[in-house]
């Protein structure tokens, strides 16, 4: 079993595509992380302002709901390289190991695969959003603007489970995230 | 085929997949889908419909906004080296009783818990803080790693908890009045495991020998050092309950608080900055992506009906209420054994939900049972972290105490255990332990 919310392992790199898929994913959640900072900087402002008297600020839900449903996809490809994913191996723990990489395989490219899925259904939803010019209701923030910013999130998850498979099908590859 | 046959097949379905290692996420969202597609007879633009809106639908959501920021709270906690104080203010304060400095990782952990809701990174920091001090003051190793093991799921059981924000999201419940909920469970968990060490040292002195005492001006000092990591849980937990802050707003000025307390006590340079965002994005990632997969299964297990059929179904068997629900306590508690509290909040809560909501509890009113019955569900879920074979506060705390055997660990833990189980009885007999506070304050 993984170790959830404990302090993740260092990505290893072993060849050039895993370098610029790391980076990648470490600017992903570095801007994600640097997004949750602002919108703490909103709420701090906002309660101060209440108290105060000043009010709080203008659509802080709003902006806090879709400020995290960015930030929080934009943690997705990071969290899917380290294949920090949760999963049962309790049942598997004395499989022999080749058997394990194969199933270890398949399952990175349903995680490849629906990630691909959800990230085109997004960009749909992304489109009848701005067709249907759907905006919030206190600060008219057209809502197709963040759907439209979890895509790069779930494609570069695709990706990088995509390349988590490739990695685990080929026996002379070292998977990245894989602990020592 | 009915409903509720459908429901179960899939169910079926999705224990198969976990068992042969796919993500629990990914058996979710297979399941789901499957069963949508039955439902609707192979038409898949119902499912594909749903799948449109199915991310950002999900992910926001004010509410679970919270998780990120309570993470980033206890990542903050973690790399600002505030376990360090607490230890420190702890030891001095009960060091030189008798397994003192084993009771005082134990506040420690407590006091970490109350600013960081995940167990194992509290195991884990106060574990780097307390064993080499443990095993430099002569104590047991047994003693010692199975201390910090059984204290570390007080990470879990003070709140802020992410489990429980899990559990208030998918049942509507208020994540205050949960975390208020806690807090007295929280306290009588600590206590437990002092009264455990207390006992163990008192058949085997040597498990754990006195200390010297330390001068009164260090004991007051060590303690003042701590006054911010206080005011931190009281500022989040009034806050959420006082009613001037929203669960969100309160997380928001906890992680900004302790952020600050770790820049400026702590010593949190870049670097750290830089491991607490990538230590948020993988927890946040991980439990974001189980939400997305759980999202869809529970909406078609809602399509299915098959949680309100069972739910009905337990209602008119004419089953006694504890007998349903204590069997509901031993399937976590054999879950535990091969999946982490997350995963099972997630996967059985709409299911075992409905069904307590349906039976009488000592005739207790619905909101009182669905917030007694979210503090039962997060202790047993956490004992999963320190019972074999897989309890990962073992596995954490061992490999930081490499000279202790694991079979040493594992045996350690059980009189932490039984502690724990005498809790959970209580707990289900007086409610009151937990819904006293929340009456009180309400």
């Amino acid at each position: 079993m993984q170790d959830p919310m404990g302090i993740p392992h260092e990505l290893v790199e072993h060849d050039p595509v895993e370098h610029y898929l790391i980076a990648a994913g470490k600017a992903m959640a570095i801007s994600g992380g640097l997004l949750f900072v602002a919108l703490i900087a909103m709420s701090l402002v906002s309660i101060v302002g209440r108290k105060l008297g000043f009010g709080s600020v203008t659509g802080d839900i709003e902006l806090m709901q879709a400020g995290t449903a960015v930030a929080a996809t934009a943690f997705l490809p990071y969290c899917t390289l380290l294949g920090e994913h949760i999963k049962v191996d309790f049942f598997t723990e004395n499989m022999a190991d080749s058997l394990k990489r194969t199933i270890d395989g398949v399952a990175e490219l349903l995680l490849a695969a629906i990630a691909a899925v959800l990230a085109w259904r997004t960009v749909l939803s992304t489109l009848s959003a701005r067709d249907s010019q759907e905006v919030t209701t206190l600060v008219s923030l057209p809502v197709w603007i963040p759907t439209g910013l979890l895509v790069p999130g779930l494609v570069l998850m695709a990706v990088c489970a995509l390349y988590r498979a490739y990695a685990t099908f080929h026996p002379n590859k070292k998977v990245p995230g894989v602990r020592k | 085929m009915s409903g509720t046959t459908i429901g179960l097949v899939g169910f079926a379905c999705l224990l198969g997949m976990l068992a042969i290692r796919v993500h629990i996420a990914m058996a979710m969202f297979i399941t789901g889908a499957g069963i949508y597609l039955v439902m609707n007879h192979g038409e898949t633009s119902g499912l594909l419909y749903t799948l449109n809106n199915l991310v950002y639908a999900r992910v926001s959501n004010y509410d679970l906004a919270v998780i990120p920021l309570f993470i980033l709270m206890g990542q903050f906690a973690t790399h600002g080296g505030l376990s360090k104080a607490l230890f420190k203010a702890a030891g001095t304060l009960i060091g030189h009783w008798r397994g003192g400095l084993a009771m005082a990782s134990t506040a420690a952990c407590a006091a970490f818990g109350a600013i960081c809701g995940s167990s194992l990174a509290t195991a884990a920091t106060m574990g780097q803080v307390a064993l080499p001090e443990l095993q430099e003051r002569g104590y047991s190793g047994k003693l010692s790693t199975a201390t910090l093991a059984a204290s570390g799921t007080l990470g879990i059981l003070i709140p802020p908890s992410v489990p429980l924000v899990i559990y208030a999201v998918l049942t509507q419940e208020s994540i205050g009045k949960l975390f208020v909920a806690a807090v007295v469970p929280g306290i009588i968990a600590a206590l437990g495991y002092l009264l455990v060490i207390a006992v163990i040292v008192r058949r085997d002195p040597e498990a754990g020998p006195a200390g010297e005492r330390v001068p009164f001006a260090d004991m007051v000092k060590a303690q003042i050092n701590i006054i911010p990591v206080l005011l931190v849980f009281l500022l989040v937990i009034v806050g959420i309950y006082g009613g001037w802050a929203n669960p969100t707003e309160a997380a928001s000025i906890g992680a900004a608080a302790c952020g600050l307390i770790a820049a400026i006590s702590g010593g949190m340079r870049g670097k750290d900055f830089l491991q607490s965002v990538y230590g948020t994005a993988h927890a946040t990632g991980m439990i974001f992506m189980v939400l997305i997969g759980a999202d869809l299964l529970n909406s078609s297990l809602a399509l299915s009906q098959m949680p309100t059929e069972l739910a009905t179904w337990v209602q008119q068997s004419g089953l006694p209420a504890l007998l349903v629900l204590f069997s509901i306590l031993v399937i976590y508690i054999l879950l535990g054994c091969v999946m982490d509290s997350l995963a099972m909040i997630l996967l059985t809560i709409p299911i075992f939900y409905p069904m307590i909501m349906g039976l009488d509890f000592f005739g207790m009113p619905v909101e009182d049972k669905s917030v007694w019955f979210g503090i039962l569900a997060l202790m047993v879920v956490e004992i999963g972290l320190v019972h074999p074979p897989v309890g990962m506060n073992l596995y954490v705390i061992n490999k930081l105490a490499k000279s202790v055997p694991m079979k040493d660990t594992a045996w350690g833990v059980m009189p932490f255990l039984a502690s724990d189980f005498v809790r959970i009885t209580a707990l289900v007999f007086i409610p009151g332990l937990c819904l006293g506070l929340v009456h009180w304050l309400g």
